[in-house]
C-alpha cells in the first residue's frame, strides 16, 4: 500500500509543471552594456561609472553588496532631514532607477570618477579597499527642481566576497567646496522625494 | 574661536557638575582617533543617581568633533564637523504608581565652524502612571526650538512638542496579550511632524501544546519640511506608513514532530503632499510596496540521533511607484530542508538544501524588466573528533543561480552562475595552552551567459581560488599570549569559450601571502601592551595567447602597538598606534598612519 502511494505521488509530481522553472526569454536585440567582471576592486568603480553613463540599472545594482549603506554629506543631511535615515541597497537602487529613467535624450548622464586613491587591506578571508574618488556628474534630466551638475568627493568601501566578486558596501559622500555645485547625495535626495 | 569656546563651556560645566555629584552607574569617556586625513575627538558623560528619597536624575552629554584635512580635493580646504548634545531628566516619585518629571534636551550640529548650523532644543514636563502592573501610561508636553543657519537662508521655528503612550498586558488564562499605543509629534511654525504606532499581539496556548500567535503593527511617521535646493525650496509633507499583519499557528504532531504555519501581509507606503492637500507633482514620488506571504515548516526527529526541518514558502507582492513605468509585481516560491545526524560520539553530519524562484512582472509596456531569478543551494558539513586534541571539520557547498530577463531589450545578460566549494579545517590542541587551526578552501565559480553565441565579446568566465590559513596561539603565562598567523591564497580568472564543451582561456592569476605576529605582555600590574607586526605580499600576472606576463607586485608592511592601562575598577585607558607602508610596482611608496586614544571612567 505504501509503495502504491509513493508511485502515485511520483506520477502526480511528474505530471505537474516544475514550479521553480524559469520562463523562456526572447533573444537579445540590443547590447549588454559595458561591464567588467568585478574580480578586481577597481572594476567596481569602472562598472559604476559605465552603469551611470549607459543608464543600465542592473549593472549599477550589481556593484552594491547586500548590506550596502549610503552616508550623505552632513550639509545634505541637514538640508533633507529624515531622507537618508536607513538608506540601504533597496533605497539606492530605487532612486538610481528613477534617475536613469528621468531623461529622454541619449547621453543625458555623464559621470567621471577621477583621482582615485586606493587603500588596500589584506585579509585571509578576502581583501577590502577604501577608495577615495573625485566625481563630476552631469544629469540633464527633466525634473525641474533637481540639480544638474554635481561635484565632490566619494569614499567607497569595497569588499571581496564569494567567488572573488568585489562589491561596494559603504558610500560616503562629501560635496565640493565650489559654491555653484551640488553633491551626489543632493541629487538622490531630490529624486527620493525632497 | 570665541564661538567654539562658548559651545564647549556648557559641556565642560556639565562634566564638572557631573563629577561632583554622588554617583550611581555613571561614567565619562574621551576618545581621539586619527585615520590618515581624518581626525575625530569624542567626549561623553553619563550620570544616573538619586537626589533625596523621591527624586532621580539622569543626565548625559556628548561632544564630538571631526576634522577632514584637505577635504574636498578641489581647494584643499579643511572640513570641520562638530556636534554636541545634552539631555537631563529629573523624575519625582509622586506616589507608588505615578511619577512626574522635567526633561531638557539640546542638540547642535555644525559644519565648517558654523557655516551651516542646526540646533534643536526641547524643554518638557512629563507624567507617568502605572495604576496596575499590567497598565502603563506616559505623557509629555513642552516647547521646542528648531534653528537652521545656512549661508543664504536662516530659519528659526518654535512650537509645541508632545507625546502620549500607553501599554496594556491583560491577564487572560493561557494567553499572553500586549497592546501598545503611542502618539507623538511637533507643531512648529512651519514644520510639523507626527508619529503614531499601534502594536497588538495575542499569543494563545491551545489544546495539546498547539499555539496561535496573531500580531498587528501599524506605524505612521509624517513630517512637513522645506525640501529642495535653497533656490527652489518647497514645503512638502512626507508620510511613511507601514502596516503588518501576521498569523502563526504551531501544531504538535505525533512522534515529537511540529508543524508551523504562517500567513503574513505587509504594506509600506511613502506618500508626498503639499500642506494644503494632495498634489499631482508631489505624488509622482509616492511609492507603495505590498507583500503577502504563506509559509509552512515541519520540524521533526525520525530517530534518536536524527532531526530534520522542511520549509515551504510562497510570497506575492506589488511595487507601485508614482511614475507607473517603474511598477512591478513579484512572486516568490521557495522550498528548503535540512537534516542533522549524530552518527556516533565522534561523528556528526549536517545536510541542507534550498531551491527558490522569484519572478518580476512589469505592467508598463515600456518597462523591459520582466525577469525570473532561480536559486538553489546545497551544503554538507561533516565533523569527526579523532581525539580531544584533534578535530576535523569539512564543509562543501554547491550554489546555482539563473537570471532570466524575458524581453529582448534586457536578455543579453541572462546567465547561469555556479559555485562549487570545499572547506576542510583541522583544529589541533596538542597542549593545554597551545591552539592551532589549519584551514583550507578550494572553490570554482562559473558564470555562463545564455546568449553568448550571438555576441563577439566573450563574457562567460570561471574564477578559481585556493587558500590555506594557519593560526597559532600560545599562552606562555597569565596575560602573556603570543599569536601567529599565515595565509596563502592563489586565484585565477579566465574566459569560458564554447568549443565542444567549455574551454578555459586564462586571463590573469595572482597570489597573496600574509604573515602577522602579535604578543600581549603585561608591563606592569596596570599596563598591558601588545606590539604587532604584519607583512603582506601580492603578485599579479596577465595571460596573453597562452603566455604568462608579470603585471604587478604589492608589498605591505604593518607595525603597531596597542595597550590598555587600568585606572581601577571599570576604568580603562586604551591606545593604539600603527603605521602601514605599501610598495607597489610603478607607484610611489604610500604610508598610512592611525592613532586612537580612549579613556573611560566610571564613578
Amino acid at each position: 500500500m505504501k509503495s502504491v502511494t509513493l508511485i502515485l505521488l511520483a506520477l502526480l509530481l511528474c505530471g505537474c509543471e516544475n514550479p521553480f522553472a524559469t520562463r523562456s526569454a526572447d533573444p537579445p536585440s540590443i547590447r549588454r552594456g559595458t561591464w567588467e567582471d568585478p574580480t578586481f576592486y577597481d572594476a567596481v568603480l569602472r562598472n559604476l561609472e559605465n552603469s551611470y553613463n549607459e543608464q543600465i540599472i542592473d549593472n549599477f545594482t550589481d556593484c552594491l553588496s547586500e548590506n550596502f549603506r549610503f552616508f550623505p554629506d552632513p550639509e545634505d543631511n541637514a538640508q533633507y532631514p529624515g531622507i537618508f535615515d536607513d538608506w540601504g541597497r533597496e533605497e539606492e537602487s530605487d532612486v538610481t532607477h528613477s534617475i536613469f529613467t528621468s531623461g529622454t535624450t541619449t547621453g543625458f548622464i555623464e559621470l567621471a570618477l577621477v583621482d582615485t586613491t586606493m587603500e588596500v587591506y589584506f585579509y585571509p578571508s578576502g581583501d577590502s579597499v577604501k577608495a577615495e574618488v573625485i566625481y563630476d556628474l552631469t544629469v540633464e534630466q527633466e525634473k525641474v527642481s533637481a540639480p544638474r551638475h554635481m561635484a565632490g568627493r566619494a569614499i567607497f568601501f569595497i569588499f571581496e566576497g564569494t567567488g572573488g566578486i568585489w562589491t561596494m558596501s559603504r558610500w560616503e559622500d562629501s560635496k565640493a567646496d565650489f559654491s555653484d555645485s551640488c553633491s551626489w547625495g543632493e541629487l538622490k535626495a531630490v529624486f527620493a522625494g525632497g | 574661536m570665541l564661538k567654539v569656546r562658548g559651545r564647549l563651556l556648557p559641556c565642560f560645566l556639565f562634566f564638572v557638575a557631573g563629577s561632583a555629584l554622588p554617583a550611581m552607574g555613571s561614567e565619562y569617556g574621551l576618545t581621539f582617533n586619527r585615520d590618515n586625513r581624518t581626525y575625530r575627538w569624542n567626549n561623553f558623560l553619563q550620570y544616573t543617581g538619586p537626589v533625596g528619597q523621591k527624586m532621580q536624575v539622569h543626565a548625559s552629554g556628548n561632544l564630538s568633533k571631526t576634522l577632514i584635512k584637505s577635504a574636498s580635493g578641489f581647494s584643499g580646504a579643511d572640513r570641520w564637523q562638530d556636534s554636541y548634545s545634552l539631555s537631563a531628566v529629573l523624575d519625582y516619585l509622586l506616589t507608588g504608581w505615578s511619577t512626574i518629571g522635567i526633561n531638557l534636551a539640546h542638540q547642535e550640529n555644525s559644519v565648517n565652524r558654523g557655516e551651516i548650523t542646526t540646533r534643536t532644543g526641547t524643554l518638557s514636563s512629563s507624567i507617568a502612571f502605572h495604576p496596575r502592573p499590567s497598565i502603563r501610561l506616559e505623557q509629555f508636553v513642552g516647547g521646542k526650538l528648531d534653528q537652521k543657519k545656512q549661508p543664504n537662508t536662516d530659519s528659526r521655528e518654535e512650537g509645541l512638542s508632545y507625546g502620549l503612550s500607553g501599554s496594556w498586558q491583560p491577564v487572560i488564562p493561557k494567553t499572553r496579550a500586549t497592546l501598545k499605543v503611542a502618539l507623538s509629534g511637533d507643531k512648529l511654525t512651519a514644520g510639523h511632524s507626527s508619529s503614531h504606532t499601534l502594536q497588538a499581539t495575542v499569543n494563545r496556548q491551545l489544546l495539546r501544546g498547539a499555539k496561535i500567535i496573531l500580531s498587528f503593527d501599524d506605524q505612521k511617521d509624517g513630517r512637513t519640511n522645506l525640501f529642495g535646493p535653497p533656490e527652489a525650496t518647497v514645503l512638502k509633507r512626507q508620510d511613511r506608513i507601514g502596516r503588518a499583519l501576521s498569523l502563526k499557528i504551531e501544531l504538535p504532531l505525533p512522534r515529537d514532530h511540529r508543524l508551523h504555519l504562517s500567513l503574513s501581509s505587509t504594506d509600506r507606503r511613502i506618500e508626498y503632499s503639499l500642506p494644503e492637500g494632495p498634489d499631482e507633482e508631489a505624488a509622482e514620488q509616492n511609492s507603495r510596496k505590498t507583500l503577502q506571504g504563506l509559509s509552512a515548516q515541519l520540524i521533526g526527529h525520525t530517530m534518536k540521533n536524527l532531526s530534520f526541518t522542511g520549509d515551504f514558502a510562497l510570497q506575492g507582492g506589488k511595487n507601485d511607484f508614482g511614475r507607473d513605468i517603474n511598477d512591478e509585481d513579484l512572486e516568490e516560491i521557495s522550498l528548503s530542508g535540512s537534516l542533522e545526524a549524530t552518527l556516533s560520539s565522534r561523528d556528526s553530519l549536517a545536510i541542507a538544501g534550498q531551491v527558490a524562484r522569484t519572478s518580476y512582472d512589469t505592467p508598463h509596456p515600456d518597462n523591459f524588466n520582466d525577469r525570473d531569478n532561480y536559486r538553489s543551494a546545497a551544503k554538507l558539513s561533516y565533523q569527526h573528533t579523532f581525539h580531544t586534541a584533534l578535530r576535523l571539520v569539512v564543509e562543501a557547498t554547491v550554489n546555482a543561480s539563473h537570471l532570466v530577463y524575458l524581453r529582448s531589450q534586457r536578455s543579453a545578460n541572462n546567465n547561469w552562475g555556479r559555485l562549487y566549494a570545499i572547506y576542510p579545517a583541522v583544529h589541533i590542541r596538542p597542549l593545554e595552552n597551545l591552539r592551532i587551526q589549519q584551514r583550507f578552501s578550494i572553490s570554482a565559480s562559473y558564470t555562463e551567459y545564455d546568449f553568448e553565441d550571438l555576441f563577439t565579446d566573450i563574457k562567460s568566465n570561471i574564477f578559481r581560488q585556493a587558500t590555506t590559513t594557519t593560526n597559532l596561539s600560545y599562552s606562555l603565562a597569565d596575560e602573556l599570549d603570543i599569536s601567529f598567523g599565515y595565509s596563502y591564497r592563489a586565484e585565477d580568472f579566465g574566459r569560458l569559450v564554447r568549443e565542444e564543451g567549455w574551454v578555459e582561456v586564462l586571463s590573469w592569476d595572482k597570489s597573496f601571502q600574509n604573515v602577522d605576529f602579535s604578543i600581549s605582555y603585561p608591563l606592569s600590574r596596570r599596563l598591558t601592551v601588545s606590539p604587532h607586526l604584519g607583512y603582506g605580499h601580492r603578485k599579479e600576472y596577465d595571460h596573453h595567447q597562452g603566455q604568462r606576463h608579470f603585471k604587478s607586485r604589492l608589498r605591505s608592511k604593518h607595525i603597531g602597538l596597542s595597550g590598555q592601562y587600568s585606572l581601577g575598577l571599570d576604568n580603562d585607558m586604551n591606545f593604539s598606534i600603527s603605521r602601514s607602508v605599501e610598495y607597489a610596482t610603478a607607484n610611489p611608496k604610500r604610508i598610512f598612519d592611525r592613532l586612537q586614544l580612549t579613556l573611560q571612567h566610571a564613578f
